[in-house]
């Protein structure tokens, strides 16, 4: 199921940056401020992106919303689908929890570098995530799940969208209750998942 | 030298921010190790009387006798001079034992560490002739110099901070095991006798084979080979690949099955076998069955058995007549198949609750679907070796055996032995 749920998600982006983005793409270098020795060089604008991520025992989507300052800066909040997952096996059968979650985070980028068809940034995010409830987790609710990631992008700049890849490191803590299906109960206190993510996107 | 320090980079990167931290509670099988001498579990006597069957195993059908496999005790015996109600007569204590082969007038079956080769010329009357000592491992002791006999296991619920070394264990087989001071026994350092991870071994899915006057057994992934003559011993040990689950000798070859291949060695010394080719299939389980310049294997993949539930059941038949280079020439769709054995140029597949298989192998090359039985359950077949007529299948209620008709291959039940 996650497969055919990465897939299908993929083509959904893809369709969408191709049918919807076809606008002109606002948080685009300006050049004529930047031959000026402007240190300043980027419209301010309102750009919204899409990712699909990739990481060990972790995938998900993100939409994210940014305000693109005139110097280096961006600043947003976005949210989107995660599901982290870990496995172990309890005294009668191997539990395998997967923690669908729906993030809410603020975040952040500078750009490092840019000319007329590429840029490479840093980013950062913050924020807190709720569990989902399913049948492999029963989220402790007392407790306040959260997540950071930070790392680094590549975009390459077209004339309609913009196309991202980033690479960076995820870090989320969670605590919940499972019942394997033999009835044996596992408590998961203060989860920490980190992994290394990657992620593929499209600004417009 | 660059692309191999950036592979180095990129491998330490990912390695290093991959992890999971926090703690968890949850049940697990916490097992105690129990110590013991040697010395008199070996001694312990070898005939007794009649048990009940409690959790049999492999089998093998001898002249006018049964032997029933009773996993980790030993092996039942019953007189089969009447087909229609085998007589159960008396016990073989073989401690640890779960699996054996006979090869004329012996039996050889492993116990605990080691092989035992027992004379039944006298079935009822059987005599240890050979033993081979630690063949599948040294024995671990304690600071009383005692050996480890087994494992207590008990349920028990503890907290663990996950990347414990405690919690690694619980992951791999939700056990852990411990030794006289309560330290970790890491599940590579314990025989798979005692953790259980033994795969079910039937007929063609043998562990075990003797030829060339030498005992081949297949454990923990390692071949071990023992010189089967006055020195009853170990005198090599071979690493196989993961998942190494069956032997069959045939034409001073060896041919191994393992989840993800079949494996031909050479035994021109039979004391030192050395790796021809292998044949690379599906993640699934696989006995091996060679005859004359083909081998037949069938992959099965079927839940809750340890096989690869999105694997293949498929029967496919090799040309094994250039051994460095074997090839399939055939594949055919089955249901279930587990054991096989061929006999008046046909091939039996028992297909498990999907009853059993019949192909005309008259031509291996090119074999053909005879017949289908669905009526009863057929894990292991094979023919009685002391009547060619009788054809024998085993499933988890007991041994059926049927007279064939060898024109119409229609099968009439003769006798049956019931487990329980």
């Amino acid at each position: 199921m996650p497969k055919t749920f990465q897939i299908s998600g993929w083509l959904v982006m893809v369709i969408l940056s191709k049918s919807l983005f076809a606008g002109t793409i606002s948080n685009y270098p300006d050049f004529s401020l930047k031959s000026a020795g402007a240190e300043v060089f980027y419209k301010s604008t309102v750009n919204v992106r899409l990712f699909q991520s990739f990481g060990v025992r972790h995938f998900g989507y993100d939409l994210d919303i940014n305000y693109q300052f005139r110097n280096r800066f961006s600043l947003g909040v976005g949210t989107g689908i995660y599901r982290n997952r870990y496995t172990i096996h309890s005294a009668s059968d191997k539990h395998r929890l997967r923690l669908w979650n729906v993030p809410l985070y603020v975040q952040g980028n500078i750009y490092l570098y840019s000319d007329d068809d590429k840029a490479y940034y840093m980013y950062g995010k913050y924020g807190t995530f709720k569990g989902v409830k399913t049948k492999s987790i029963t989220p402790d609710n007392s407790f306040t799940p959260n997540l950071i990631e930070g790392g680094f992008g590549f975009q390459v700049l077209g004339d309609n969208s913009h196309l991202h890849f980033e690479i960076g490191q995820y870090f989320a803590r969670f605590q919940g209750t499972a019942t394997s299906t033999y009835e044996s109960v596992i408590d998961y206190r203060d989860l920490q998942f980190y992994t290394l993510v990657m992620r593929i996107g499209f600004s417009f | 030298m660059k692309t191999l320090v950036y592979t180095f980079g990129l491998s330490l990167l990912i390695t290093s921010c991959v992890k999971m931290k926090g703690d968890i509670s949850m049940s697990y099988q916490k097992a105690t190790a129990i110590y013991g001498s040697l010395d008199s579990l070996r001694s312990i006597p070898l005939i007794t009387e009649k048990k009940p069957i409690e959790n049999p195993k492999s089998f093998y059908i001898g002249h006018n006798f049964i032997l029933v496999g009773e996993n980790n005790k030993g092996i039942h015996i019953f007189d089969n001079i009447n087909m229609q109600n085998p007589q159960k007569m008396s016990f073989l204590n073989i401690p640890f034992n779960k699996e054996f082969y006979v090869k004329g007038n012996y039996l050889y079956a492993e116990s605990l560490y080691d092989v035992v080769k027992i004379d039944i010329t006298d079935v009822y009357n059987p005599v240890v002739v050979g033993r081979a000592t630690n063949v599948f491992w040294e024995p671990l002791q304690n600071d009383k110099g005692q050996h480890l006999i087994g494992f207590e296991y008990i349920t028990a619920t503890d907290n663990f901070k996950i990347g414990s070394i405690e919690a690694k264990e619980i992951k791999k087989q939700g056990k852990l095991h411990l030794d006289y001071l309560q330290n970790v026994i890491p599940t590579s350092s314990i025989p798979s006798m005692f953790t259980g991870s033994y795969t079910n071994s039937k007929g063609t899915m043998n562990r075990i084979a003797a030829e060339y006057h030498h005992i081949y057994v297949v454990s923990d992934n390692k071949l071990h080979v023992i010189a089967d003559g006055a020195n009853f011993s170990k005198v090599k040990e071979l690493k196989l690949v993961n998942g190494t689950e069956t032997i069959y000798a045939h034409n001073h070859r060896l041919y191994l099955g393992s989840a993800t291949e079949m494996t031909i060695y050479k035994v021109d010394n039979p004391a030192n076998p050395v790796r021809v080719s292998s044949l690379s299939h599906t993640e699934s389980c696989d006995p091996v069955l060679p005859h004359g310049n083909v081998a037949y294997y069938t992959l099965r993949a079927v839940e809750n058995e340890g096989c690869n539930e999105m694997g293949e059941n498929t029967l496919n038949v090799v040309n094994i007549r250039n051994d460095s280079s074997p090839t399939v020439l055939e594949t055919f769709q089955l249901k279930s198949p587990y054991g096989m054995t061929i006999a008046n140029d046909y091939l039996f597949v028992g297909e498990g609750e999907n009853g059993l298989t019949v192909f005309d192998a008259t031509n291996p090359k090119k074999i053909e679907f005879k017949k289908e039985f669905t009526t009863f359950v057929a894990f292991d077949v094979m023919v009685n070796p002391f009547n060619p007529n009788i054809i024998i299948v085993t499933n988890r209620t007991g041994v059926q055996q049927y007279q064939i008709d060898w024109n119409t291959l229609h099968l009439n039940l003769v006798g049956q032995l019931i487990y329980h």
